[in-house]
């Protein structure tokens, strides 16, 4: 090595070079962690049947959010029972944020199952789907953030959660009508192995 | 001439070569050379290129030409063997996949071959004949590989044997602790030149325990493949799926800027 060693690596490829290393040590450990903690998911296609479920919600949701009741509050009970309907409305305003973005998980989750098991995959579709999530989870922060120190237009958080509702109706009846194409797929493979 | 070797180092190179024999021997009794090829070959590579050491060291001395152009040819070798090995690895992981395979393939190759070229460039200036930059390119090659693996599994939430991830986190840890251990060694050579084998060779010793407990860990039972769907799944859900993330997108713009919606 002396015969080789006539001058050393420069400072900053030295820098470079460790936190490099250990930049892809803490990402092998992360993934390794997530991977072993990570409850195992249900396998194949029977992940669909946890399709986003909280349609239920909506109408409640809306009803709670309507102006004049707080009005109504206001002029009847007093300022105090207006800042407490204020603040529970914010509460269940962000409750149902969050069941918005556990169903767009849980859409992402099926998505990824059905490129998984895809014996082909776009990969304008994936780049495409992981640049969406990773907007909707950086805007999705920012609305959070603007429910809890602003006041967001209800009508568009009720449209929000309609859009990722007719999303899952929608690839639920895709679903469905695939299974079927499956189904007739593998009886004509049983044939033809017959 | 190894009787010039101090003692320490002795022992950890015959304690490496020991449990080296050990996953060796494993791989064999067990009947996983068949299912481990790659992984195999480079393990044999490995023990010969460490016998191979013993008889230049012992003929040579540790100072001659001979001796660096032989220890450094062969461990180029070793190098692309633990390539393949890699390749194995991740085949093994995502192979099942077919699509996502194809798709992951030609992403972590990609970047791998970016971080290597980037390597090999900016550690021009290293050493006068540059095998530790080789080295350091080489093994960043591999740990881009494997870390890109994991993260597709973590992406996409593919099953991962045991055995498979034991395997990844030897190859992962072994090449970016080579390259933390190369570059110290490349900046500061009077002063880290008299520990850095013993470094390399602890790690390589902890990195071959972890691949003895893969082993152990390789399922005897066949495991079900998973099943893949016809293409059509894929084809008719993912642009439908995509156009409603989009449009979920500019709703939460929209309710940030707190516009009215567009029905």
């Amino acid at each position: 090595m002396e015969i080789g060693a006539t001058q050393v690596v420069s400072g900053g490829f030295f820098i470079v070079a460790a936190v490099f290393a250990l930049a892809l040590v803490a990402l092998l450990l992360w993934s390794f962690g997530s991977t072993r903690q990570r409850r195992r998911g249900r396998d194949g296609l029977a992940v669909l049947d946890s399709a986003p479920q909280h349609l239920c919600n909506m109408g409640p949701i809306r009803r709670s959010q309507d102006p004049s009741d707080f009005d109504y509050a206001m002029e009847r009970g007093g300022k105090e029972l207006g800042k407490r309907l204020r603040r529970e409305r914010r509460n269940v305003a962000l409750l149902y944020l969050e069941s918005l973005r556990s169903d767009f998980d849980q859409l992402l989750r099926i998505a990824r199952v059905v490129a998984l098991l895809s014996p082909e995959v776009s990969s304008s579709h994936e780049y495409e789907r992981l640049r969406l999530s990773i907007l909707f989870r950086v805007r999705f922060q920012l609305v959070k953030l603007r429910f809890l120190f602003g006041n967001a237009a209800m009508p568009e958080l009720t449209s929000l959660g309609q859009m990722v509702t007719s999303l899952a109706i929608r690839m639920e009846t895709a679903m469905a009508t695939l299974g079927e194409r499956a189904a007739l797929a593998a009886d004509l493979a049983l044939q033809s192995d017959q | 001439m190894l009787g010039s070797v101090p003692r320490l180092e002795l022992y950890l190179w015959a304690i490496t070569t020991l449990i080296a024999l050990i996953l060796f021997f494993l791989i064999f009794v067990r009947r996983l050379d068949r299912e481990f090829p790659f992984l195999t070959a480079y393990l044999g590579v490995n023990l010969v290129q460490t016998v191979a050491q013993l008889f230049v060291y012992q003929f040579y001395g540790f100072d001659s030409e001979v001796t660096y152009a032989s220890v450094w040819a062969s461990q180029a070798v070793v190098i692309v063997a633990r390539c393949l090995a890699t390749g194995e690895f991740c085949y093994r992981v995502l192979g099942h996949y077919r699509g996502i395979w194809a798709m992951a393939i030609r992403i972590l190759l990609s970047c791998a071959a970016v971080v290597l070229g980037l390597s090999l460039y900016f550690g021009r200036d290293g050493f006068q004949f540059g095998v530790m930059t080789l080295e350091m390119a080489s093994e960043a090659f591999i740990a881009t590989l494997v870390v890109g693996t994991f993260l597709f599994v973590r992406h996409y939430d593919a099953m991962l044997e045991r055995s498979a991830l034991l395997l990844g986190l030897g190859l992962g840890l072994n090449s970016c602790l080579k390259i933390l251990n190369d570059a110290v060694l490349s900046r500061y050579y009077r002063s880290y030149a008299r520990v850095w084998n013993d470094v390399g060779m602890v790690t390589f010793s902890g990195v071959l325990v972890l691949w003895i407990l893969a082993m152990r860990a390789v399922q005897t039972v066949r495991v079900l493949q998973p099943e893949l769907q016809p293409l059509e799944v894929y084809r008719s859900l993912a642009p439908q799926m995509n156009r409603r993330l989009a449009e979920l997108n500019q709703r939460l713009i929209r309710l940030w800027k707190l516009e009215q919606p567009k029905s």
